[in-house]
């Protein structure tokens, strides 16, 4: 036997953690991916986006990403909007006035910025903003700050088609970007 | 134009078609015009008739859906226009009644109300068909081969308050969820709602 470990592939961690979560959207049935933009999420955009079996809505708003699965909810589809956390803050008003008040289900994969670890200054209110903002609205969430979590995702699914609300699930810094670095601070001799 | 007879025209052509409706007087004069179930009323969430019906036509691409969206809607959410284009489903007609005030809160003129042209802006973003229409006669005339060409149509009815008011009954949110939504499943053969 060779030195199988000189051959093999290192690991794109990030990569890896986006190709996993996509097998869970697969997997809770999700046909179309509503996306706005978001740095973190990058891989996971490039594993929808090069992936024929999911259809695919970019929208320039969270809110319509709202509507757009409600609608894909009456259609008998399953459908998940994936955005940062600041897109939470944009769609308040569409999630409380369709999605709650008329019970269509909404999963939102929310990117969870300004959290420990993310060294980006100005998420400071998105990330201090995110928990209150689901918590006063009561809206069922599911974070995901390991790997191995990541296959809990159907049951966010689950959730929402069951009691007919929206459901986010906080993907985390150390989901996503597994690479850690610390952020120090710079010294001169 | 009159919004009702514009209204009614289109109630009279409706065949099979879904429509997702604005909020406000437009919701009590369209199920004045057309009841029953087939019809989703957007209550309270101002400017997502294009999104919802965008991810309705995407979940049935094979049903016929109409949207009709206020212009106050449209311009509270002008991304959608966008999005919109971006997609133009087939099986999608965008009705725009654009009577160029909030009607529903009082009257307030609407943003830029003289100068937007809403058919060019559509246009702009890459709408293929685009239209406006400013009298009804022709809107009736014209409107038929529109709704059955087959491609998706963005279509612009400037209109003025209506002449006669009508007064109805709207249903409860969550009511008009199930009504609509057992009404695809019965029609579409889908299951929509969670059975135990």
């Amino acid at each position: 036997m060779g030195d199988s470990t000189a051959s093999a592939k290192p690991i794109d961690p990030g990569r890896h953690a986006a190709e996993l979560i996509r097998d869970q959207l697969i997997a809770a049935q999700c046909k179309l991916v509503v996306h706005v933009a978001e740095s973190r999420m990058t891989g996971l955009y490039h594993a929808v986006h090069e992936d024929a079996r999911f259809q695919k809505i970019y929208v320039a708003r969270e809110e319509e990403g709202v509507g757009i699965c409600a609608g894909t909810f009456l259609g008998g589809t399953r459908s998940v909007l994936m955005m940062a956390n600041a897109g939470l803050q944009a769609a308040v008003h569409a999630i409380a006035n369709l999605s709650i008040m008329c019970r269509l289900p909404v999963v939102m994969l929310i990117g969870n910025r300004g959290r420990f670890g993310d060294p980006i200054f100005y998420q400071e209110y998105t990330g201090q903003f995110t928990q209150p903002l689901l918590d006063s609205m009561q809206i069922p969430t599911m974070t995901i700050d390991t790997l191995d979590k990541v296959n809990l995702i159907p049951l966010a699914f689950d959730h929402a088609w069951v009691f007919k609300k929206p459901v986010a699930i906080l993907l985390e810094r150390e989901t996503l970007d597994p690479i850690k670095k610390h952020y120090l601070l710079e010294t001169k001799e | 134009m009159d919004r009702l007879e514009c209204l009614r025209v289109l109630a009279g052509l409706r065949q099979d078609q879904l429509v997702f409706c604005h909020l406000g007087v437009t919701s009590s004069e369209w199920l004045y015009l057309s009841p029953g179930d087939h019809t989703f009323y957007m209550k309270s969430a101002l400017g997502l008739v294009g999104s919802i019906s965008l991810g309705f036509t995407a979940a049935r691409p094979n049903r016929r859906v109409w949207a009709l969206e206020g212009d106050g809607g449209l311009c509270v959410n002008f991304g959608s226009l966008l999005t919109i284009a971006s997609v133009q489903p087939r099986n999608l007609t965008y009705f725009l009644l654009s009577n160029r005030i909030y009607e529903s809160t009082g009257g307030q003129t609407m943003i830029n109300h003289d100068l937007t042209d809403y058919e060019l802006m559509a246009r702009g973003a890459g709408v293929r068909n685009a239209f406006t229409f400013h009298d009804v006669d022709t809107f009736a005339r014209d409107i038929p081969a529109i709704i059955s060409s087959g491609q998706f149509a963005f279509v612009v009815l400037e209109i003025e308050r209506s002449k006669q008011k009508v007064s109805v009954s709207p249903t409860e949110p969550v009511e008009n969820t199930y009504r609509f939504g057992r009404y695809v499943e019965q029609t579409e053969g889908v299951t929509i709602f969670h059975r135990e």
